[in-house]
């Protein structure tokens, strides 16, 4: 078991979570305006992922850099990992690598809690990802609580580059905005991920 | 009493014949006591399938007239690959099979298994032009290179360093080029050249689909570019025959191997492979850029 075998049926079940389906969590945050270049580099990257596909290609040219953008925004104050073994409960099977993971501390050289976000990459298809980002944000929860570093709620998001759909951890309550975010609104994109990491929603 | 001995043979037939006519008890004296099993089921093995794809499976195998167990093992066969000494690998395993792809060859055994003659070098692509990288991409190395080696996985170097360097090159030729990342290229799966390319150009403009010629296939490592070079040479090999296949031969056909910060590079032509020794910086990103641009205009 690992985190990419769980549905989101199995997480609810193993984890006894109670999913709350809801429209809009994050729809009143204020945009983060990424600079103009940004934009202008990301649109010409976007075009190439799409006509590409792969899920790696979508990781490379989208998802990275509004994540980088992300730490940026944060003047380097936090840290994002890609890739990496996060593995907090074996026996739950709540073990794996997690495509990409945003924490609070600036340290980025070994993992330190408090972990944030989980955001998991999907090459289309954003629901098929919400049973592996809940698993893994219920991992991180544990993560930060054995590390003493407990923060109230944690986050996700399952992304095709192109488009984002966000989640929130609140104990055992799992919030699932049904919103879709295009990358065309990626000042808003920002601007969740933004208030996700000051925990504003 | 005496008798006659228990058959030496594992022919069922004759051994049925016989366990017919005598009995077990006939033989006490040349039972022996074992404490570990003697026979063991080596050539089966049970895997669980999920109901779909049980259905999914019956249903191939029902259209193609054959039993889902001969299907099985027909794809197996694409998979596993018999090397023994007549294709040169002798040395790896003691007759028996692997399941090949491209990330399955070493250097030494892609040389002997294509009978590539190799030439190594340091100065095959050192006095090419550099090319200066833009001012976006000088930034943007400036702040990724070293967040890239800080979480030091090889999807993270792809990602921050390798995908940024090739997406300019992309830039350079005004996209008369394309970029795959991460893309199946199965060429001829029964000489293992199969598998996922990490990174590969093509001198079509076509982006939906890959076309001939591919010109030069880019392999990401997380540590060391080395151990990626073997790899790389068998894509590099298959781009040959691929292009080919495709009408669509071109002399050379280029590699390198890279952890985002380190470069190799390689060039192979016909049955010659040029490997230069020399690594290249990321800090050098002119140079590195200048010789892929000398790739794809076939100048190297």
């Amino acid at each position: 078991m690992a985190y990419s075998n769980f549905t989101l049926e199995a997480v609810r079940r193993e984890f006894q979570l109670e999913i709350v389906e809801s429209a809009g969590i994050f729809s009143e945050v204020s945009t983060v305006v990424p600079q103009e270049h940004f934009m202008a580099e990301l649109a010409e990257k976007v075009e190439l992922a799409i006509s590409s596909g792969t899920e790696k290609a979508r990781s490379e040219l989208i998802v990275t850099d509004i994540l980088f953008q992300l730490r940026e925004h944060f003047n380097r104050r936090i840290s994002f990992f890609s890739g990496i073994e996060f593995s907090v409960d074996t026996e739950h099977g709540l073990t794996g690598i997690c495509d990409f993971l945003v924490s609070l501390s600036p340290i980025l050289s070994f993992l330190e809690a408090p972990v944030i976000i989980l955001v998991e990459a999907k090459r289309e298809n954003l629901t098929t990802g919400f049973g592996q980002c809940a698993a893994e944000m219920i991992a991180a929860q544990r993560f930060n609580n054995e590390k003493g570093n407990d923060i109230p709620h944690i986050y996700g998001a399952t992304t095709s580059g192109t488009e984002w759909r966000f989640l929130k951890l609140e104990g055992v309550r799992l919030h699932i905005d049904r919103a879709v975010y295009p990358i065309a609104q990626c000042d808003k994109i920002l601007g969740i991920l933004a208030s996700m990491v000051e925990q504003k929603v | 009493m005496n008798r006659t001995n228990i058959p030496k043979t594992d022919s069922i037939q004759e051994l049925a014949h016989f366990w017919d006519t005598y009995d077990l008890t006939d033989f006490e004296d040349d039972l022996e006591e074992v404490d570990e099993p003697v026979f063991e089921l080596g050539s089966q093995l049970v895997v669980p399938l999920e109901y779909r794809e049980l259905e999914a499976l019956n249903a191939l195998a029902q259209s193609r007239g054959i039993s889902p167990e001969n299907l099985i093992r027909e794809r197996l066969s694409n998979v596993l690959i018999k090397y023994d000494s007549t294709k040169g690998v002798n040395h790896c395993r003691r007759g028996g099979y692997r399941i090949m792809s491209y990330s399955s060859f070493t250097l030494e055994e892609v040389l002997i298994a294509f009978q590539l003659e190799i030439v190594e070098s340091v100065d095959i692509f050192s006095n090419i032009e550099p090319i200066a990288p833009s001012a976006e991409l000088a930034t943007a190395l400036e702040k990724k290179v070293p967040v890239a080696a800080a979480i030091n996985t090889e999807k993270a170097r792809s990602e921050l360093i390798v995908a940024n360097v090739l997406f300019e090159l992309l830039e350079q030729f005004d996209r008369r080029i394309s970029l795959f990342s991460g893309i199946d290229f199965n060429v001829d799966p029964e000489s293992g050249l199969t598998g996922v390319c990490d990174f590969l150009i093509s001198l079509s403009p076509m982006q939906s689909l890959l076309r001939a010629p591919v010109i030069v296939l880019v392999e990401a490592k997380k540590e060391d570019p080395a151990p990626g070079l073997g790899q790389c040479v068998a894509e590099m090999i298959a781009a040959q025959h691929f292009n080919k296949e495709k009408g669509n031969d071109i002399p050379c056909v280029y590699g390198a191997a890279t952890t985002g910060t380190e470069w190799k590079f390689l060039k192979l032509k016909e049955k010659r492979l040029h490997l230069d020794m020399t690594v290249y910086s990321i800090e050098r990103c002119d140079k590195i850029l200048g010789i892929l641009a000398s790739m794809v205009e076939q100048k190297a």
